[in-house]
């Protein structure tokens, strides 16, 4: 039946439908702040079976070799995340934090934990280290008093200051979380991710330690979209549609030619 | 069904059948294109092609010489669709995530599906990931398996590296190799979700000729223009099948009208 190539180009445009949706996403975030870039992974439904293999042939004495099956179209199996490293975009806060290599700030949003590598923070009107955007406190909570200078951040995310009129700083420590699958995480926008199932509990540690990446200070990490790559993936998706809607006309025609036999 | 053979007022009939079979024919053939072009952009997916051939006359096909007409003997006996054809040459490497590998050469990953024969599936899709236990695993979470014994390949949280033979390296040591297997293609039945089954019992040696590389995945084998080609001659013959039935239909109706009122 024709129906069925009406039907596999149907599930064709909607899946390529869904990949252009991926991409209009990560162009719009070429320029977000530590932004992952997300893609859509493809698979082949089901197939219809009209013959099994190894039946006997009618006309002569041998059995068919491969059988006859006919594919049902395909679907988006899922989104996956490229964790891959953004580059470093110098700032001028010694409190705008970029993380080398694996892990992720932990943020309290008040409920839970949320993840982010959008290491841009500032002081609150408490003194709280917050995230600029979101406004979010770092966990574990880090104050520093109004009156501190110099605030530095070491690679091994040690935050030092000094208080006026004293020589030895004041020293805090930045922890990160890692995830032993970090594509799994749930995104939650925002920049911010939510552990899930996939993605294991998180496992807070020291930054430079035990696989978990190092802390640049002064720099922010820039998104990891390759605007080249997935402008070559938006021609690619939008003439793939194009020619399942082809497909798609054609098995509308012949269905047309059919339901016009005998008039 | 026995065919008898035909007499002189089935004549009419007999090409009206074989047009009605070449249109349904096509519709299986735009059945199978539509499919192809709807997985263009499917991961490590491979092109099915439609075969069709010539269907023998009736005496000739059932092996008798039952009484026929000799002018049909020489017409033919229209078309059959043969079995589905999976065309297994190399798609594009593309570049990708850290756990992408594809494979270039004949040989395909072996997971873990508890619903195929021996309890293992065959994929050329190599889109693949950690799960929450630090193991290899596909997109639907099925273990990759290693060569030794099938078993699955542990990542933990480390650096991966993959050479080209297959050899995993975490941080520098050493932790498995993976099964890439050759099973006989013609053995081979797609099942959807990218994966293959063998039939049981068959042979699966490994993969000699075969090189896996890291940070790229094949995409689909199916080329746009032969299918489209493909597409616009199928809709072409669905037209030429359905003149020939409404002319067949004239003819009758000719006959019916015509020479029956006399």
């Amino acid at each position: 039946m024709s129906y069925l190539a009406l039907n596999s180009s149907a599930t064709g445009m909607t899946a390529l439908n869904t990949q252009l949706d991926v991409i209009a996403n990560n162009i719009a975030n070429a320029d977000t702040t530590s932004f992952k870039s997300s893609r859509a992974d493809f698979q082949d439904l089901y197939y219809l079976e009209k013959k099994q293999p190894g039946v006997e042939n009618q006309i002569a004495d041998t059995r068919t070799p491969n059988g006859l099956y006919v594919g049902l179209g395909v679907e988006v199996a899922g989104t996956q995340l490229d964790m891959s490293q953004g580059s470093p975009i110098p700032n001028t806060s010694s409190t705008a934090l970029m993380i080398q290599g694996n892990g992720f700030f932990q943020v309290n949003t008040g409920d839970e934990f949320a993840y982010t590598r959008d290491g841009a923070f500032q002081k609150n009107s408490e003194g709280d280290l917050v995230s600029v955007s979101t406004g979010y406190r770092l966990e574990p909570a880090i104050n520093i008093p109004a009156e501190a200078e110099s605030i530095t951040v070491g690679p091994q995310g040690t935050l030092q200051y000094l208080l006026p009129g004293q020589t030895d700083p004041v020293e805090e420590q930045i922890e990160i979380a890692i995830f032993q699958n970090s594509s799994g995480l749930r995104q939650l926008g925002e920049n911010l991710y939510g552990e899930s199932i996939a993605s294991g509990p998180p496992i807070a540690g020291n930054p430079g330690e035990d696989g978990a990446g190092t802390i640049l200070a002064n720099h922010l990490e820039g998104s990891n979209v390759d605007p080249v790559t997935q402008l070559v993936d938006l021609i690619r998706t939008q003439r793939a549609f194009e020619m399942n809607s082809q497909a798609f006309n054609a098995a509308d025609e012949t269905l047309q030619t059919v339901v016009n036999l005998g008039r | 069904m026995r065919w008898n053979g035909f007499s002189g007022e089935r004549g009419v009939n007999y090409g009206l059948w074989m047009s009605a079979a070449g249109l349904s024919t096509e519709i299986h053939r735009q059945d199978v294109i539509a499919n192809n072009l709807a997985n263009a952009e499917t991961t490590g997916f491979k092109v099915d092609q439609a075969f069709t051939r010539e269907r023998p006359v009736a005496p000739q096909g059932f092996g008798t010489m039952a009484p026929s007409i000799q002018m049909l003997e020489k017409l033919g006996g229209g078309v059959l669709v043969e079995d589905t054809f999976t065309d297994f040459k190399q798609g594009a490497l593309i570049d990708g995530n850290d756990l992408d590998l594809g494979l270039e050469g004949k040989g395909f990953f072996v997971v873990r599906d508890e619903t195929a024969p021996d309890g293992l599936a065959f994929t050329r899709d190599g889109r693949f990931s950690r799960n929450l236990d630090g193991h290899l695993v596909d997109g639907e979470g099925r273990r990759v398996m290693s060569d030794r014994g099938n078993r699955p390949i542990r990542l933990g949280t480390g650096q991966v590296e993959i050479s080209q033979d297959g050899r995993i390296n975490v941080d520098g040591e050493s932790v498995a190799k993976l099964r890439i297997a050759a099973p006989s293609e013609g053995a081979l039945r797609k099942v959807g979700g990218n994966l293959y089954h063998a039939a049981e019992g068959t042979a699966v040696p490994a993969a000699t000729d075969v090189s896996v590389a890291q940070r790229k995945y094949e995409s689909s084998n199916v080329d746009p223009i032969q299918s489209m080609n493909q597409l616009v001659q199928s809709g072409r013959s669905v037209q030429a099948a359905a003149r020939f039935i409404d002319f067949h239909d004239k003819m009758m109706e000719l006959a019916v009208t015509r020479i029956a009122v006399g």
